[in-house]
């Protein structure tokens, strides 16, 4: 036993040292003073700005970071707040909560490393359905309504199970975003095809029932569903949600597990989709408008959703629109035109009209998604903005692992929890499953 | 024997083909799928970083060498009295207006500059540029009436010689000259003085700096201390701001260098408005950098060209200059990043002006060579990708034989506006190559 150990130290030991070897040879390339986020920036001779460690090794400490978290009610504690600081506390001044968004696309995040590590850590898993848990024991709004047992947009943290009347931020008390159900959705069929837990399938039908069940006409001036709606009397308030992308892979998903009828709502919103919002893009993106939760504006242009879109048409590309590349390409020059700017000498994505700022999960969803793009076109016309983008995101990660929420805010630890980690992680994985070789 | 000599032929022809293909194998191992950037498929590294289509160097050297075939009439090479030039050195009819102060001002200081970059060896750069000081000497200045008396033009006509008292062309007027475009052609005139020791080019650049400063006027937060046009005859002015000061900053100051101590206070002004004046208001909203393009007239019309071209003197003087050199040079920069940056073919470049944000060969070359101006100065490498990735875009303008396109958004082509092409584009390399040298290779 104790020779087992002793070799299994040695071999660790040497991957450690090899992996400080890396680090220690990155940097040997000309690091001037200039700091990016977390780290000096480290540049090849060509001025080209190169991670500060390998993405591989970045992603591992800042996952290895979240699997200390320790636990509140049984879920980790990154599971149950938005605002955490990096010793795992909660930021005192901001109780608010983005549940739906943040554990959706943190199960997304986790299912994606679990496979792209190698299936190897239960760990890893084990935090997807600390989050999948979440959304279906504490997270649902009450069994009335109009969107009844429907995932809560916006919470207050620590509340188990959350409140009637938790609605936070931008949100009313009774409130929720419908877009906000389509993404904890999909993230739970994802889960139930993992762990084969009916729970997660179950509560990812009950939230596509809803939706199918106030489904409106969407036309050229409103999507489908409002952007928020009061979940006792359907109350909308926007009439546009941009992000419609979430609620279609929905659809889609419980039509491949035998649902069929999810099929003609899916059909519907599809040609929507098509038909009416992506070519609104090329025009002046008002239906692109309202995603984030701790805004109301009726006409605040976001890069989220567009970019989103263009991951789902890249992914399915002829099955779901025999013009994807046309219409993948237009979403990203409506985000490259209106949401890009220049930070610490590198091409980064904002977020939103109001705030164009490269917060953690904007600018890895565009680094994410043009990887996507040009490995699903072929063109490597974006492949370097890509790279380079990705490479900026990750000086959000600390030596420890502990990421903060913005790499332009400089050293800094923690903040908004999807955007220090469970909306930045997949999109990394995104774009390593793309080009394998930019792990390492 | 012939037979024979046809087979010696043809494997000399296949070990040249091999080796030819060897070498473009591995410059391009690299990625060259079928995006096309302007006159040439796309290279790019493993990583998708835009390499440029053939080393910096031997793709100017292909394009001067193009300009150095030009025809000579008249006694001068087509390209310094037109701006609308084709691929086979022939005006582009459509277009007979002219641009001479600009592109023939900014084409001596590119010629002197590669000449210096080449190692002084080859006369024939020293002429072209001694061509493009002529016309402006010779061809290109106003009658000696009025309030700008033998004043260099800003506009004209293609094909004239002298230009006639009434050739304002583009958005000028017939009697219109734009007094910043007296300061490119002044600074120019003087550089080549210095290279050639032939006076009647000082004599110009003095004139026209005596013009310039019989015509100052006081700058203030809403107007630059001369307007942007104005009639030469009256003095009567049309546009309160005119964003390039920087040229004529340049023109004061190698004058004094040269003993001429009247322009001291004129410069001191001058420099004390820029300082005070127009560089904080770049990190504002800007207004103080309207107007500069011969083809423009709108009053709020912001441009790169100057505030790129201020920041140029700025890291070129540094201390000497302004002891807060590095912030300035970066407010202006940043102004630029934030208002003219745009992505094609997946490179950050950079347009002209709030209404033409296109990356025409001028400006997509200016803001490559500043960025890498700036960090060669401030030791910084934080643009230093930028402006190496802007730099190889802008060299897809050059087709195989060295004749370039004015502007590589618009894909392959030859020819266009003169100084987008090449007279405003050539020095922008050599500064680039100066700081980086292993970029040239």
């Amino acid at each position: 036993m104790g020779e087992m150990k002793a070799h299994r130290f040695a071999t660790r030991h040497s991957i450690g040292m090899a992996l400080a070897f890396c680090v220690a040879s990155l940097p040997a390339i000309p690091a001037g003073a200039q700091a990016i986020g977390n780290h000096p920036a480290v540049y090849d001779e060509r001025g080209i700005l190169l991670p500060w460690t390998s993405w591989r090794d970045a992603l591992n400490r800042e996952v290895n970071w979240y699997l200390k978290c320790p636990l509140t009610n049984g879920y980790p504690n990154f599971v149950v707040m938005t605002f955490m600081d990096g010793n795992y506390n909660p930021r005192q001044n901001r109780p608010d909560f983005i549940p739906a968004m943040q554990n959706g696309m943190g199960i997304i995040s986790y299912l994606k490393y679990h496979a792209w590590s190698g299936r190897k850590n239960p760990q890893v898993l084990a935090i997807a359905r600390a989050m999948g848990d979440f959304l279906v024991k504490e997270n649902l709004t009450p069994n009335e309504g109009k969107y009844p047992r429907f995932p809560r947009s916006t919470g207050m943290r620590f509340k188990f199970p959350q409140p009637p009347d938790c609605g936070s931020q931008a949100d009313q008390p009774y409130e929720i975003q419908p877009d906000k159900g389509g993404i904890a959705g999909y993230a739970l069929a994802l889960l139930y095809e993992e762990t084969k837990d009916e729970r997660y399938l179950n509560q990812a039908l009950q939230t596509a029932r809803v939706l199918v069940v106030n489904m409106g006409e969407g036309t050229g001036s409103k999507s489908p569903w409002p952007f928020r709606a009061d979940y006792r009397t359907g109350a909308p308030r926007g009439d546009m949600g941009s992000n419609q992308s979430f609620t279609l892979r929905l659809f889609d998903k419980l039509v491949e597990l035998g649902l069929a009828e999810f099929k003609s709502p899916r059909d519907k919103l599809w040609a929507w989709i098509k038909n009416v919002q992506i070519p609104n893009a090329a025009a002046d993106g008002m239906l692109w408008v309202q995603f984030f939760e701790d805004y109301a504006m009726t006409t605040n242009r976001n890069s989220w959703a567009p970019l989103n879109t263009v991951r789902y048409l890249c992914e399915k590309k002829d099955a779901l629109d025999p013009d994807w590349q046309k219409d993948a390409r237009t979403l990203i020059e409506f985000v490259n035109k209106r949401f890009t700017s220049i930070h610490s000498g590198v091409l980064v994505c904002g977020e939103q009209d109001d705030d164009i700022n490269p917060w953690g999960g904007a600018v890895s969803t565009y680094g994410g998604v043009l990887a996507v793009y040009c490995k699903a076109t072929g063109s490597d016309e974006f492949k370097g903005l890509a790279w380079q983008v990705l490479n900026y995101a990750l000086y959000a990660t600390d030596n420890d692992g502990c990421p903060s929420e913005a790499v332009w805010k400089g050293k800094r630890r923690g903040g908004w929890q999807e955007d220090a980690h469970t909306d930045k992680l997949h999109n990394f994985v995104d774009a390593m499953s793309a080009f394998p070789e930019w792990a390492d | 024997m012939k037979h024979l000599k046809f087979i010696n032929q043809l494997k000399a022809l296949k070990i040249l083909a091999a080796g030819l293909l060897v070498l473009a194998l591995s410059w391009a191992s690299l990625s060259t799928g079928a995006e096309i950037v302007g006159n040439h498929p796309a290279v790019r590294d493993e990583r998708g970083i835009l390499l440029p289509w053939m080393p910096w160097r031997p793709a100017l050297e292909r394009e001067v060498a193009w300009y150095l075939k030009c025809p000579v009439e008249h006694g001068y090479p087509r390209f310094v009295y037109m701006t609308f030039m084709d691929g086979n050195y022939r005006l582009i009819e459509k277009r007979p207006s002219f641009i001479p102060a600009t592109q023939n001002g900014m084409g001596i200081i590119s010629y002197l500059k590669w000449h210096e970059f080449t190692g002084r060896k080859d006369p024939r750069l020293v002429q072209m540029a001694r061509y493009l000081g002529d016309y402006l000497v010779k061809e290109a200045i106003t009658p000696d009436t009025g309030k700008y008396p033998r004043f260099s033009r800003s506009t004209g006509w293609a094909g004239k010689f002298p230009q006639p008292p009434d050739c304002g062309s583009q958005d000028d007027k017939p009697y219109d000259i734009q007094p910043d475009k007296g300061g490119i052609a002044g600074y120019a005139l003087v550089l080549l003085y210095e290279e050639t020791k032939d006076q009647k080019y000082f004599d110009q650049a003095l004139q026209n700096a005596r013009v310039l400063v019989a015509n100052m006027g006081q700058g203030t937060a809403t107007n630059s201390p001369w307007p942007f046009r104005v009639d030469y005859r009256t003095g009567e002015a049309s546009g309160a701001v005119s964003g390039n000061m920087s040229f004529i900053l340049r023109l004061f100051d190698k004058l004094i260098e040269h003993g001429h101590k009247e322009f001291q206070a004129p410069r001191d002004n001058l420099w004390a408005w820029i300082k005070n004046v127009q560089i904080p208001d770049a990190a504002k909203d800007g207004a103080l950098m309207a107007q500069f393009f011969e083809d423009h007239h709108g009053l709020n019309n912001r441009t790169a060209w100057s505030p790129l071209n201020l920041a140029r003197y700025l890291l070129e003087k540094k201390e000497a200059i302004d002891p807060d050199w590095q912030k300035d040079a970066r407010t202006l920069i940043e102004f630029v990043n934030r208002t003219f940056t745009h992505i094609f073919s997946g490179v950050v470049v950079c347009g002209e002006q709030d209404s033409d944000q296109r990356p025409w060969g001028g400006i997509a070359s200016s803001y490559g060579a500043v960025l890498a101006m700036f960090t060669k100065a401030t030791g910084s490498d934080e643009y230093k990708g930028i402006a190496y990735q802007t730099l190889n875009y802008t060299i897809y303008s050059i087709n195989d034989d060295g004749c370039p396109y004015d502007g590589i958004w618009k894909g392959d082509g030859r020819g266009g506006w003169q100084e987008d092409a090449h007279t405003d584009k050539l020095h922008n390399y050599v500064d680039a190559m100066n700081a980086f040298p292993e970029w040239a290779k």
